[in-house]
């Protein structure tokens, strides 16, 4: 088990990673919040040393997305959702530009989102991308290309370009 | 992709779910660590608890394996049980060839030493060393005067249910001995009876060895004694029989305390 320091280091220094990787799956905030907690007990509870930092960043995603999974396959949890879970939902201060972009990744079928985002904002390869989700290189490949195609279709043609 | 970036980077985690997040992990940590005890303590905890059993079963096995009582059988085949607090035989010694081939036949060891008994009058039987004639010794050196006097009777009992078994009715005498005699007999290498018998011997026939008598049954080393007496009157050192007095026949048991026969 990590010590109350090691576990603070690790919210401080994941706790976005995390939080985003939660935005792109859970709908409402309560979920979130479960899910994001739940990821940073099983990192306390973890007994064996972490080989890096990169591995333990790594590490966090894949048992993020995986606990994202875990909520979604829930049946009652996806079809029963509170006004109040509704209403916690936070709201980001961003332009409408920022809001748009997002919208058009939230609008990706479920595993086309992890690509894009830890392609695009987490900077991971698709050979990483594939280790790190326990797929095949080539599929990632083809994930990446189609949510690329996508969004460019949502978000206009500069898109691409960018 | 800037676009994308920028749009991610606005998502942050907010400072009450980070804040409510580490509160969780130290009350789990904190949880956790109550339930763990320290490792010097759990080993000294073992420690501890391996040291109790130990003692105990270090005493048991002591108690167990120390000698309280010793029985010593002299039909003519010479017999020595060594019995524990608990009544069990942890070992027999044969004084003499026959007394080897009673035990070779009879397993005695961590039989109740009443079980044992029964088991030398049937091996003594079978193999032709106790007819009617015969005549059984028996003596018993403890320390406790309560276990000798259980143990005589229960001797005697176990005896008696045995030759009655086999129809046969020897003599038989059970009478304690000192520690003193039972340590120079055994020095002589043969039983307590028979060395209070050539002792005996010795008073009337000063020419008598241990060596001389070995061979001979306790009842002829008492006939010698007799002739060099001229038949007269009973012998002081042939101790007590099961019915109280000398020589009798099995079945007449008699009561009361023995006084344990010392060296004169």
């Amino acid at each position: 088990m990590k010590s109350e320091a090691e576990a603070r280091r690790a919210v401080e220094l994941y706790a976005d990673t995390v939080r985003r990787i939660c935005f792109l799956h859970l709908k409402n905030h309560s979920d979130a919040e479960d899910v994001f907690q739940e990821t940073f007990l099983k990192y306390v509870l973890r007994a064996a040393p972490f080989e890096s930092g990169e591995h333990e960043k790594a590490w966090l995603i894949r048992v993020a997305v995986n606990a994202c999974k875990d909520v979604y396959k829930n049946f009652f949890r996806r079809k029963v959702l509170s006004l109040e879970a509704l209403d916690s939902e936070p709201s980001y201060n961003m332009p409408d530009s920022g809001r748009a972009v997002l919208d058009a990744v939230l609008a990706l079928p479920e595993k086309y989102r992890n690509v894009v985002y830890l392609f695009y904002y987490e900077g991971y390869s698709a050979v990483e991308i594939a280790s790190l989700l326990g797929k095949n290189e080539n599929t990632v490949y083809t994930w990446l290309s189609r949510a690329k195609a996508k969004l460019k279709d949502a978000l206009g043609g500069d898109f691409a370009d960018e | 992709m800037n676009r994308i970036k920028d749009a991610f980077s606005a998502i942050r985690a907010e400072d009450a779910l980070k804040a409510g997040t580490t509160r969780f992990m130290q009350a789990e940590i904190q949880k956790a660590s109550a339930k763990k005890r320290p490792a010097g303590k759990r080993i000294a905890f073992a420690s501890a608890a391996f040291a109790v059993l130990f003692f105990f079963g270090a005493l048991s096995y002591i108690s167990y394996f120390t000698p309280t009582a010793f029985l010593d059988f002299d039909i003519n085949p010479s017999i020595e049980l060594s019995v524990n607090r608990f009544g069990s035989v942890i070992e027999a010694h044969a004084y003499n060839r026959e007394g080897e081939q009673i035990l070779s036949e009879a397993n005695l060891k961590y039989k109740t030493y009443q079980d044992a008994t029964r088991l030398i009058v049937d091996a003594a039987v079978g193999g032709g060393y106790l007819r009617d004639e015969a005549m059984i010794s028996v003596t018993l050196q403890t320390d406790n005067i309560d276990e000798e006097n259980q143990m005589l009777i229960s001797v005697e009992s176990s005896m008696a249910a045995a030759v009655s078994e086999h129809h046969i009715a020897p003599r038989a005498e059970v009478f304690p001995v000192s520690a003193e005699v039972r340590i120079e007999a055994r020095g002589q290498d043969v039983s307590p009876a028979k060395y209070l018998a050539i002792l005996a011997l010795q008073k009337v026939d000063p020419a008598a060895t241990v060596d001389s008598c070995r061979d001979h049954s306790i009842g002829e080393i008492r006939g010698l004694t007799r002739e060099h007496h001229g038949g007269a009157g009973e012998i002081e050192s042939g101790g007590r029989q099961a019915s109280g007095g000398p020589d009798s026949d099995m079945g007449h048991h008699g009561g009361g305390h023995h006084e344990a026969i010392t060296l004169p």
